[in-house]
C-alpha cells in the first residue's frame, strides 16, 4: 500500500467546493452515509439496489480516475495504483492495496473499509447470505480498475464476497470482465455550477470568510493505519457529492418504476430525514468539538450566531455556499443556496433523466439546524446525542419544516429554502 | 471539574470536560508527557491567533482535543472501556490543570 503519493483536494472558493479529479467531493459523517445507505437498501425486495449504489459510484470512480490520470499524465498501471491507494485512504474510505488486481480484474481484501467497519462497530451482525455494505467502495475501485488500464466505463463487473458485519476478519470483492458492459454513464463532474461570493451579514461578529478559511486550515487526516478520519467525534468520508444527489435521485426513479407515483412522498420524507439526521449528528458533533470552540466560539453573541456559525462551514466541508437572506429568528430563516451540490448535480443531468426537482436532503438540513438551535437550545446547554435526545424531540414529528421557495431544477435562477415551525 | 457525555457513536464514547481555565501549551505537553505512549500535535488558528490541541492516546484508545481559547475539552474515547478511560483522563488533566 503506497502512502508516498501527494493528493490533497482543491478548495474552490467562489463555488464553496473540494475538488479532485474534477468531481467536487463533500465531507460526511457515518451517520448520514449508513442512514441513507440503509434506506435505499431497505428497498433490496423492490428492485436491485446495486444498479443503483454500486453502478453510481463505478460511473464517478472511472471518471474521477481519468481524470486524475490524464492531470497528472500518468500512464503506468503500478503508478495509477498508488494513486488510487492514496485517494481511497485520504478521502476516509478505509486501505487497500491493488496489487492483486489485474486488467482481468481479481480479487482485493482490506480490514477497513468505512461503510463496513463503522456499521460492524454500530449495528448487530447482518445474517450470512445477506450481501455486505462496502457498496460505494465496490462500485468506486470497479470504475477505477477500468481507468487503471484505459477499460471502457462498465466494462468490469464486481461483487462483495465477505464482509466485517457478517463476522468475517476483512471485507473482500471480486473484479471480473464482462462480456456485455454494464448501462453506465460518465459522471457530471462540477455539474452546472454557479459562482458566488460568502457574503457577511450584518448584525453579527462572525466573520464568514475567515471562519471558512480556518476550517479549510484544520486537519482532517486519515489515521495512518486504517485509513478513516476520526473527528468531532463522528467519522468523517470525502464522497464526491454526485454520489449522493444520483442515488437519491435514481433511487426515486426506480421506486416510482416498480411502485407508481403514490410512493414519492414516502420516498422524499426519507431523504429529508436523512438530512435531519445529519444536521443532529454531523453539524451538532461540529458544533459542540474543540474546532468550534477555536474557530467559531470567540464570535458568537447570540442564538442566531450559531446558525451563521456553522453557514461559514459548509463551504469548507463542500457542500456550496449558503448566506441568509433575512435576519433569522427562532419563527423563519430564510437562505439561499449558491452552487448547493445536490441540486449542481442534478441540473447536469438532462430532463428527462431526473426525478427530483429540489433537494430533499436541504429541506431536512435546515428544519434540523433550527431545531439544533431553537429547540434543543445547542446555544445555552450541552446536548447528548445518544439518540434519547433525538428520540425525546422529534418523536412525534420534525419540529421545523422547510420549503424550496425557489429552486435551479424547477427554472429558478437559484435555490431558496425558507423554513418556519411545522403545522403540528 | 465538571464533565458530560456528549455522543455515543459508532466504537467511541465522547465526552466533555469543563475546567476553570484553558489549559496552556505547556500543560498539554505535561500531559502527553506524563502518558507514555501518547502523541501531541498542536494547530496554530490564524483567525482567533489561538491554538488546537490533538492528544492521541496509546494504542489509538481515544483522542482528546481542546483548544487555548475554551476551558472545554474534548475526549473520543474507545467505546467498551470508556468509563474506565474517562476516569484516568479526568485524573491526569485534573492532575496538570493545577500545576
Amino acid at each position: 500500500m503506497s502512502t508516498k503519493v501527494n493528493i490533497a483536494l482543491e478548495p474552490k472558493l467562489d463555488k464553496g467546493t473540494l475538488v479532485l479529479g474534477g468531481e467536487p467531493h463533500v465531507v460526511h459523517c457515518h451517520y448520514y452515509n449508513h442512514f441513507l445507505q440503509t434506506s435505499i437498501e431497505d428497498a433490496a425486495g423492490t428492485y436491485d439496489v446495486e444498479e443503483v449504489l454500486v453502478w453510481t459510484a463505478q460511473e464517478i470512480g472511472h471518471s474521477l480516475f481519468k481524470s486524475v490520470f490524464h492531470e497528472r499524465k500518468v500512464e503506468d498501471p503500478q503508478e495509477r495504483k498508488a494513486i488510487v491507494e492514496a485517494v481511497f485512504t485520504q478521502c476516509g474510505y478505509g486501505k487497500v492495496s491493488l496489487n492483486s488486481l489485474s486488467s482481468e480484474g481479481g480479487e482485493l481484501s482490506t480490514p477497513y473499509e468505512h461503510y463496513a467497519y463503522t456499521y460492524s462497530a454500530t449495528f448487530p451482525p447482518r445474517p450470512k447470505g445477506q450481501r455486505g455494505v462496502a457498496y460505494f467502495s465496490q462500485g468506486y475501485l470497479a470504475g477505477a480498475l477500468e481507468a487503471i488500464y484505459d477499460l471502457p466505463l462498465g466494462s468490469i463487473g464486481s461483487k462483495q464476497t465477505a464482509c466485517l458485519t457478517q463476522g468475517d476478519p476483512e471485507v473482500r470483492w471480486q473484479f471480473y470482465r464482462l462480456e456485455q458492459p454494464l448501462p453506465l454513464t460518465p459522471s457530471v463532474g462540477e455539474g452546472t455550477f454557479q459562482t458566488g461570493d460568502l457574503l457577511q451579514p450584518p448584525n453579527t461578529r462572525i466573520p464568514m470568510a475567515q471562519i471558512r478559511d480556518a476550517v479549510l486550515g484544520l486537519p482532517l487526516l486519515p489515521d495512518p493505519e486504517t485509513g478513516l478520519i476520526e473527528a468531532f467525534g463522528v467519522v468523517l468520508t470525502l464522497i464526491p457529492g454526485n454520489y449522493y444527489a444520483l442515488i437519491s435521485d435514481r433511487h426515486l426513479q426506480r421506486m416510482i418504476q416498480a411502485l407508481g407515483e403514490e410512493i414519492v412522498p414516502v420516498v422524499l420524507d426519507m431523504l429529508i430525514e436523512s438530512g435531519h439526521v445529519c444536521a443532529f449528528n454531523t453539524l451538532g458533533g461540529i458544533m459542540q468539538s474543540a474546532e468550534w470552540d477555536a474557530v467559531v466560539r470567540p464570535y458568537i453573541d447570540t442564538p442566531e450566531d450559531w446558525l451563521h456559525g456553522i453557514l461559514a462551514v459548509l463551504p469548507a466541508i463542500g457542500w456550496g455556499i449558503v448566506g441568509c437572506l433575512d435576519q433569522p429568528s427562532s419563527r423563519e430563516w430564510s437562505v439561499c443556496l449558491t452552487n448547493w451540490y445536490e441540486t449542481t448535480a442534478i441540473a447536469a443531468l438532462p430532463t428527462s433523466q431526473r426525478r427530483l426537482d429540489h433537494s430533499p436532503f436541504a429541506r431536512g438540513l435546515f428544519a434540523g439546524i433550527m431545531a439544533l438551535v431553537y429547540e434543543a437550545h445547542i446555544y445555552e446547554r450541552r446536548l447528548t446525542f445518544d439518540g434519547h435526545l433525538y428520540r425525546r424531540l422529534f418523536g412525534e414529528g420534525r419540529v421545523y419544516e422547510s420549503v424550496f421557495t425557489e429552486s435551479r431544477l424547477q427554472g429558478h435562477l437559484r435555490d431558496s429554502v425558507y423554513v418556519s415551525p411545522a403545522r403540528s | 471539574m465538571k464533565y458530560q457525555k456528549l455522543q455515543v457513536c459508532a466504537w467511541r464514547v465522547k465526552y466533555l470536560l469543563s475546567l476553570k481555565e484553558p489549559l496552556t501549551t505547556h500543560q498539554w505537553r505535561s500531559l502527553a508527557d506524563g502518558w507514555d505512549g501518547s502523541h501531541l500535535e498542536v494547530f496554530p488558528i490564524a483567525t482567533t491567533s489561538g491554538a488546537l490541541y490533538k492528544l492521541t492516546l496509546p494504542d489509538k484508545e481515544g483522542i482528546i482535543t481542546g483548544s487555548s481559547l475554551s476551558c472545554d475539552i474534548y475526549a473520543v474515547l474507545l467505546r467498551y472501556r470508556a468509563e474506565e478511560l474517562f476516569t484516568e483522563v479526568m485524573n491526569r488533566v485534573e492532575a496538570v490543570a493545577y500545576l
